[in-house]
């Protein structure tokens, strides 16, 4: 069974969760709420005017819109690589969304060798969707295929900000062989994989 | 948390340069060595990267680069996380972070002075439930 996750470079990896974005939005909001209300119980002061409405624009952000009504992208806010809410030019420092694979094509798929497919799941990666594949190994060869990818560009549209898809492809192959079978991460015989039967428990909450 | 992890007082305005490690849990876990199990990646490809994909990436900086280091791991269900980078601390002291509502790390920091030559520096991962880190035997390195 082949699993593909695309993860893109230098953005927020796609082990926070699925909903990262939304939530960091949400809190956004929440702090800028907060701090309005603290600006208009002190409404009298204005030398501190200016700050405090400086204070709630650090919380603003920009709200990109829907590209489309099917767009997977919701309406959050854009945020830098390191999960905070832009306030200045989002074009600068802003974080890319995951890529997104959309078919895979080609001819492991004509011949049968592969049954790819998109499956969602609870998974907290890849926003839960994710594509994999059966493989029919019985057939040695090399197979080709193509993967198609959607990224996606920050773009100002009628004063908004859009997520606008751009698609791209990847050429890759499978070289299915009649060697005996063996475990593909340690190149050993089938077996189990070599976890610890007890997680320590400094390592699984670090 | 331990102490020691913060939250940086200010939001970047200009895009850190990203050094990325890509690495293999299941692989680590077998060996218990990073050789063979890890590939790093920047976003300085365009700026003259070289070692793309290998264990020995080299990565162009100048003074004042902000630099942050994360890891994706192959296998979507295993636990990996840098525990530590060393790097002379003339030219970076790379500070342990968290992406903000979340346990996740990266760590981040900026460069000192422009580098000469080649600065190696060693990264040191938590895998799986391991207690040990390990260490990385090959040496990226940040260049002039």
């Amino acid at each position: 069974v082949l699993n593909w996750l695309p993860a893109s470079l230098g953005s927020i990896p796609p082990t926070v969760p699925k909903s990262y974005q939304h939530d960091r939005s949400a809190q956004s909001d929440q702090q800028a709420l907060t701090e309005l209300a603290s600006l208009t119980s002190d409404a009298g002061n204005t030398s501190d005017a200016a700050a405090g409405l400086s204070r709630v624009g650090r919380h603003v952000g920009h709200r990109t819109r829907l590209a489309s009504p099917g767009s997977r992208l919701g309406s959050d806010k854009v945020l830098d690589v390191t999960g905070h809410v832009i306030t200045g030019d989002p074009k600068g420092a802003h974080n890319y969304p995951a890529p997104v694979i959309t078919d895979v094509t080609g001819r492991a798929v004509d011949e049968k060798i592969i049954y790819p497919a998109e499956y969602g799941s609870p998974d907290m990666v890849s926003d839960g969707w994710y594509w994999s594949a059966t493989i029919d190994t019985s057939r040695a060869g090399r197979y080709a295929y193509t993967l198609h990818i959607q990224l996606h560009e920050l773009a100002e549209r009628n004063g908004a900000y859009v997520w606008e898809p751009v698609d791209f492809t990847c050429e890759s192959a499978l070289d299915v062989t009649s060697d005996p079978m063996r475990n593909a991460f340690t190149g050993q015989g089938v077996g189990l994989l070599p976890i610890p039967p007890v997680p320590a428990p400094s390592a699984a909450t670090a | 948390m331990p102490a020691r992890t913060r939250q940086p007082s200010e939001v970047p305005t200009t895009r850190p340069t990203s050094i990325t490690a890509v690495v293999d849990c299941p692989g680590a876990l077998a060996s218990r060595s990073m050789e063979g199990n890890f590939y790093l990646y920047d976003t300085k490809k365009a700026e003259g990267s070289t070692g793309f994909g290998t264990e020995e990436l080299r990565t162009p900086v100048k003074k004042g680069d902000e630099l942050l280091w994360n890891v994706v791991v192959l296998e979507c269900e295993t636990y990996v996380a840098i525990d530590g980078i060393k790097v002379d601390p003339q030219v970076c002291v790379p500070e342990r972070r968290q992406y903000p509502g979340t346990d996740i790390l990266y760590w981040a920091g900026t460069v000192l002075k422009d580098v000469q030559d080649s600065v190696p520096y060693q990264i040191s991962f938590r895998v799986g439930g391991l207690t040990t880190p390990i260490a990385t035997t090959a040496a990226p390195a940040l260049v002039g």
